[in-house]
């Protein structure tokens, strides 16, 4: 079907569908959509793209909260905020569209090899890696006798380019935490099990203060204060890598880091004079030996709950 | 939010946030609340924090990459490009994104430093313009007032008019000129005994012309602090001075300008005759032994010494006029090669009323126009050498009158001046008998 010949064909076909549909987009939106991402050059139709467009409107009513009526003017802002091209693509190779699966691969083959083989460091595990985001996102795995695409979870929020390296990047965390469970525990390892064993007595009891005054103030930073020093004190991250994920300069991050670290000091000491140190033992307790406290603090840091997300 | 679809790799319940949030992450396309969210779950999920700086690790290498690819593009020259890249149609350009340059941008980087060659080369000319210019007007100055009154009496020898510079425009308001550098120098202490050191700094001819004019009046009375000045006291400065200025000289033609080159001239030839005065009671001085007033330099050591020998007497005269210098003894005045027809040196020359008489070493009295070049032996009167020769010539009758200046102290003892019968010369034998002449040829006993 020729672009015009299904441009018009669908402005006025899919106008009983829009208005059957809960969820119904404004048919010059929808025109206009329809061409601005592109669908008609690699042969998606109008009818199709709707399609598509509803089952993503279905599931979010246009960011709008459920049963509310969105505007024209709310559904043209809720679009224009999304990366629709890449959507409709997305939606269109899940929906196993042979050309768009011709428009996938290229536009996207060499990227996809190329972000692999940077996220796994070496080119045979990075081509590996990629071919099995492929195996998987074509559709070769099915779950329940139901052929599945992780491409249809793809919701247009960044560019897909973005949403693949995030995939490969999480099968690849994947991959090595399974891996690594299967590897013995090196010395090191063992040596942290023992030093964190509860069973051994701190040798003053000043550390005991110490070790809860440390676990309260690590508990009061707020999430960008602990994102932060687990990235840069546990995960080992420069300060480089920091400011990249934050969008922030380098220069920031070290303040931070710094403003961060000192208010925990603070909070240490004042923890410590709350439960009846003066201040300067407080100051003579902070001076010990970190080797010597019975503190764990990825464990800190790591099993504090939140109300996001929990591990 | 959903639960991940890893739960192999975690064994217990875990919720991650979708991996389109976390790639929203990475691109900061998220809202300040669900950041929020997700910041707070990387906080404490080592395998979220993992997963989005692998993403950033690939971001990166994708922007390395494409820089590359970019410089990898602008190294490789269009030519080069289009030899390497199969060419379908030879007829057509190749295409090529970035246009050729011209040849010259390649020297961009030079043209900063040419600009400032090119800069200080044009001020290093502009100062030697006008260092040269200076120099003319100079030389334009005192030229015309030494060579005019000779080439207008006697038409100089053949070898000695090649040598001579072309003939200037004669020195423009000299009485003016004398004045203001009477002015500018303060006439009372300029002619009294206590001269300053240091010259102010004025034009070098009118200072060579003020202390010209001081020193006549000085020099009948043994001048005591005659300061004669040249231009800035440097020799080169003195060779600028003596230098011809060819393009004056052509405007010495322009009829427009006839009849003030006359008056020109005319002030000139009396400013010529008190710089002969002048120059005679320079000698008289160096010869009476006076050399903690004037001491006569050597060839060795005097500045005018520097001269090369083509130079005319006529301007080793201006450079010894030029290289007095008050009481100071460095080349404090230059010997004047005055070729007598003895072939001794003048130990005595004084000059009025456009003659000059010259008394070599072994007694003998010289007489000769201004402009003549041979001298013509005067028949002496008296018994034994003639010592010295002074000229008892007044201002009035020699050279300008300079204004403000006290009478000489030569005027007390001289006889009044302009009188024909008492003469304009007076000579003084071995014997200390004193002679008086009106022409310089026939003397007569005082």
């Amino acid at each position: 079907m020729a672009p015009t010949e299904s441009v018009a064909a669908a402005s006025r076909a899919p106008r009983a569908g829009i208005e059957a549909l809960p969820a119904a987009i404004d048919p010059a939106l929808l025109v206009r959509l329809w061409r601005e991402c592109g669908a008609a050059d690699w042969g998606l139709a109008l009818d199709e793209c709707q399609g598509i467009l509803v089952e993503v409107v279905a599931a979010s009513n246009f960011g709008l909260a459920a049963g509310d009526n969105a505007a024209p003017r709310q559904q043209a802002a809720f679009f224009d905020a999304l990366c629709l091209p890449d959507l409709v693509l997305a939606r269109a190779c899940a929906g196993g569209h042979e050309r768009a699966w011709q428009r996938f691969v290229g536009l996207y083959r060499q990227p996809l090899l190329s972000a692999a083989i940077a996220i796994a460091g070496n080119e045979t595990l990075g081509r590996d890696l990629a071919d099995q985001l492929y195996a998987e996102l074509y559709g070769m795995t099915t779950r329940d006798g139901e052929r599945r695409c992780p491409l249809a979870s793809y919701r247009g929020r960044g560019s897909l380019m973005a949403w693949l390296r995030t995939t490969l990047a999480q099968r690849h965390v994947d991959h090595y935490r399974r891996t690594r469970r299967e590897e013995p525990l090196d010395k090191s390892d063992a040596d942290f099990e023992r030093a964190a064993d509860p069973d051994e007595e701190t040798p003053f009891p000043a550390l005991g203060l110490l070790e809860r005054a440390t676990e309260q103030a690590l508990r009061s930073c707020d999430a960008e204060e602990r994102f932060l020093l687990a990235t840069y004190f546990l995960d080992g991250r420069t300060l480089f890598e920091i400011a990249r994920m934050l969008a922030v300069h380098e220069a920031t991050v070290s303040r931070r880091l710094r403003r961060t670290t000192g208010g925990i000091r603070k909070q240490i000491l004042r923890n410590l004079v709350d439960a009846g140190l003066s201040r300067r033992a407080a100051e003579e307790a902070l001076s010990a030996d970190p080797r010597d406290l019975d503190l764990n603090l990825k464990k800190l840091l790591q099993n504090s709950q939140t109300e996001a997300f929990q591990e | 939010m959903s639960r991940t679809g890893q739960r192999e790799s975690h064994p217990g319940p875990g919720f991650h946030p979708e991996v389109e949030q976390l790639s929203a992450f990475t691109e900061h396309a998220l809202d300040g609340g669900e950041r929020r969210q997700v910041l707070a779950h990387l906080a404490v999920c080592g395998r979220c924090r993992e997963v989005i700086a692998l993403a950033q690790q690939a971001v990166a290498a994708d922007e390395m990459a494409m820089e590359e690819v970019e410089l990898e593009e602008a190294a490789i020259p269009a030519a080069a490009m289009a030899v390497a890249l199969p060419a379908p149609a030879p007829a057509l350009p190749a295409p090529t994104s970035r246009r050729p340059s011209p040849w010259w941008r390649g020297w961009r980087v030079a043209l900063v430093p040419a600009a400032a060659l090119a800069a200080a080369a044009g001020f290093a000319v502009w100062i030697h313009l006008a260092g040269v210019g200076r120099n003319g007007e100079v030389a334009n100055n005192t030229a015309p007032a030494l060579s005019q009154n000779e080439t207008a009496e006697k038409p100089a020898p053949p070898e000695q008019a090649k040598e001579l510079p072309p003939p200037a425009p004669a020195a423009p308001h000299a009485s003016q000129k004398l004045r203001e550098g009477l002015a500018s120098i303060g006439a009372p202490q300029g002619l009294g005994g206590a001269a300053p050191e240091m010259a102010p700094p004025a034009p070098a001819v009118e200072s060579l012309q003020v202390e010209a004019d001081q020193s006549t009046s000085r020099s009948a009375s043994a001048a005591e602090s005659v300061e004669l000045r040249g231009a800035a006291g440097s020799p080169a400065a003195y060779k600028a001075a003596a230098a011809p200025a060819p393009d004056q000289a052509q405007l010495q033609v322009e009829p427009t300008k006839q009849a003030a080159d006359r008056d020109r001239q005319a002030e000139a030839r009396k400013a010529q005759d008190h710089l002969d005065q002048l120059y005679a009671a320079g000698v008289t001085q160096a010869s009476s032994g006076d050399s903690a007033k004037y001491e006569p330099a050597s060839e060795a050591n005097a500045p005018a010494a520097a001269h090369s020998d083509a130079q005319e007497p006529r301007d080793k005269a201006v450079a010894g006029f030029g290289a007095f210098r008050g009481n100071q003894a460095y080349g404090s005045f230059a010997r004047v090669a005055i070729h007598l027809p003895s072939g001794l040196d003048a130990a005595s020359v004084a000059s009025a009323n456009h003659r000059t008489l010259a008394i070599d070493s072994g007694g003998a009295v010289f007489a000769r126009d201004d402009s003549g070049a041979t001298w013509q032996r005067v028949v002496p009167r008296w018994t034994g050498r003639a010592v010295s020769v002074h000229s008892l010539a007044t201002p009035d009758n020699t050279a300008v009158a300079a204004p403000n200046t006290s009478p000489p102290a030569q005027s007390a003892e001289a006889p009044p001046p302009g009188s024909p019968s008492v003469g304009l010369f007076e000579l003084v034998n071995d014997k200390g008998m004193i002679w008086l002449s009106a022409d310089g040829l026939t003397w007569s006993a005082k």
